[in-house]
């Protein structure tokens, strides 16, 4: 049973891939494209992509063995592996990961398939789990390589997604870390944002037809397609309710929260949420510069880099919201540097 | 708002060399794509209190017609 009274995040590490595509990178094969006010406006210098066969569970490993040389890995007790870019079909992935970081066997481990709402999901299970007093120590992983599913003429994505992997320990503590949470869903919008062929319904295409969307970009049904108006639409009105309703949930006023951190999706669609919400620059974390859009990982690794500045405990909003469509927020205490 | 502030702000915000008049066609711009759809509704939202969509944009050819789309009783001379 759990023998305290609630859970926390106790800790926080991620990695980047070693390959850093730049700005002027991009430029080069997309001379056309203005990416000075690209960065200027959506905030991203750099990010990051795997190569030579590295795939999302090899950058999860790192962050877990980054994880561990700080705290005893043999008292987790259970993996929650959130991904979108699986080792395999089957099995889980999860699974892989327990016998690569050689935890004990009579851990409970499980996949999580989601993007961008995917950590704070993973958080409200990992409370779930140690409040019902069925794990203690809680490996919270994200991974995500959505480089290895873009058309390499997709410029757009390209220059918005990176790939990353974060590892949280979520365990017990005396008093309440991680609050209420808000859920949403809304399957209706699924082929926004989409990888339509390799799955069930439909086949991988070897000789699939060449497609393109906005302003010259291309892709594939085998690759991934975003409806960027269509999600910025979802989220310039959805994030501020959700922002609105985990106060609420929680019975706090908005002055009262120390910290927004969003998924980092892109800095135009941040700002504009953060004036809709009237929460003002010091109180709104926007840091897409070194990394870009790691889809799960980005809400770890601000939260990471942010509490490096903590010098007492905080209250942290937390948004997470995108591919499903979903959405989950909520409150965490943050009493130290992670 | 003023209109020649406005034109003012709006070509700063695109990071625009030319300065945009009313009748310049924003879907003749070399930077106008999705990303730009983007700043544009933020900057509108920021200044007029206006909640615009993508698709709004779809009727904007000219400034003017983004000015006719945010209301043109916002704008003094």
């Amino acid at each position: 049973m759990n023998t305290g009274q609630g859970c926390e995040i106790k800790a926080i590490e991620f990695v980047f891939p070693q390959k850093v595509v730049t700005n002027s990178d991009l430029s080069k094969e997309f001379p056309d494209y203005n990416f000075s006010l690209f960065e200027a406006k959506v905030g991203i210098k750099n990010r990051y992509v795997v190569s030579g066969g590295e795939t999302a569970l090899d950058l999860a490993k790192q962050a877990c063995d980054q994880l561990f040389k700080n705290i005893d890995q043999s008292n987790i007790d259970y993996i929650i592996y959130c991904t979108q870019s699986p080792e395999y079909i089957l099995p889980t992935s999860a699974c892989i990961l327990q016998d690569l970081l050689s935890l004990k066997t009579n851990i409970g481990a499980l996949d999580i398939n989601l993007g961008c709402s995917g950590y704070t999901y993973g958080l409200t299970v990992a409370k779930g789990l140690i409040l019902s007093g069925q794990a203690t120590n809680v490996l919270l992983v994200t991974a995500e390589t959505y480089s290895k599913y873009l058309h390499p003429g997709d410029r757009s994505n390209r220059a918005i997604f990176g790939d990353a992997a974060s590892a949280t320990l979520v365990g017990e503590c005396s008093n309440e870390g991680i609050g209420k949470f808000v859920f949403g869903t809304d399957g209706s919008g699924y082929n926004k944002l989409i990888i339509k062929n390799g799955g069930g319904r439909n086949s991988y295409q070897t000789n699939a037809d060449l497609l393109s969307y906005g302003t010259d970009n291309l892709y594939t049904d085998n690759h991934l397609y975003m409806d960027g108006p269509e999600i910025f639409n979802f989220t310039s009105e959805k994030v501020p309710r959700i922002v609105n309703d985990l106060a609420e949930i929680n019975n706090l006023k908005m002055p009262q929260i120390n910290q927004t951190i969003c998924h980092q999706a892109n800095a135009v669609m941040l700002e504009l949420i953060r004036k809709k919400c009237k929460i003002s620059k010091d109180s709104f974390y926007i840091d897409l510069a070194d990394g870009g859009n790691t889809v799960s990982n980005t809400i770890p690794i601000a939260l990471k880099r942010y509490s490096q500045g903590l010098d007492q405990s905080e209250t942290v909003a937390l948004v997470g919201f995108g591919v499903g469509l979903s959405w989950c927020g909520g409150i965490i205490n943050l009493k130290h540097k992670l | 708002m003023d209109r020649s502030a406005f034109l003012t702000k709006f070509t700063e915000t695109l990071e625009l060399e030319d300065g945009l008049m009313e009748d310049t066609n924003l879907k003749n711009l070399d930077d106008w794509d999705s990303m730009t759809e983007m700043i544009t509704i933020a900057f509108v939202n920021e200044h007029f209190k206006t909640n615009l969509k993508v698709t709004d944009l779809s009727v904007v050819t000219t400034v003017g017609s983004l000015m006719e789309l945010i209301g043109i009783e916002n704008f003094d001379n």
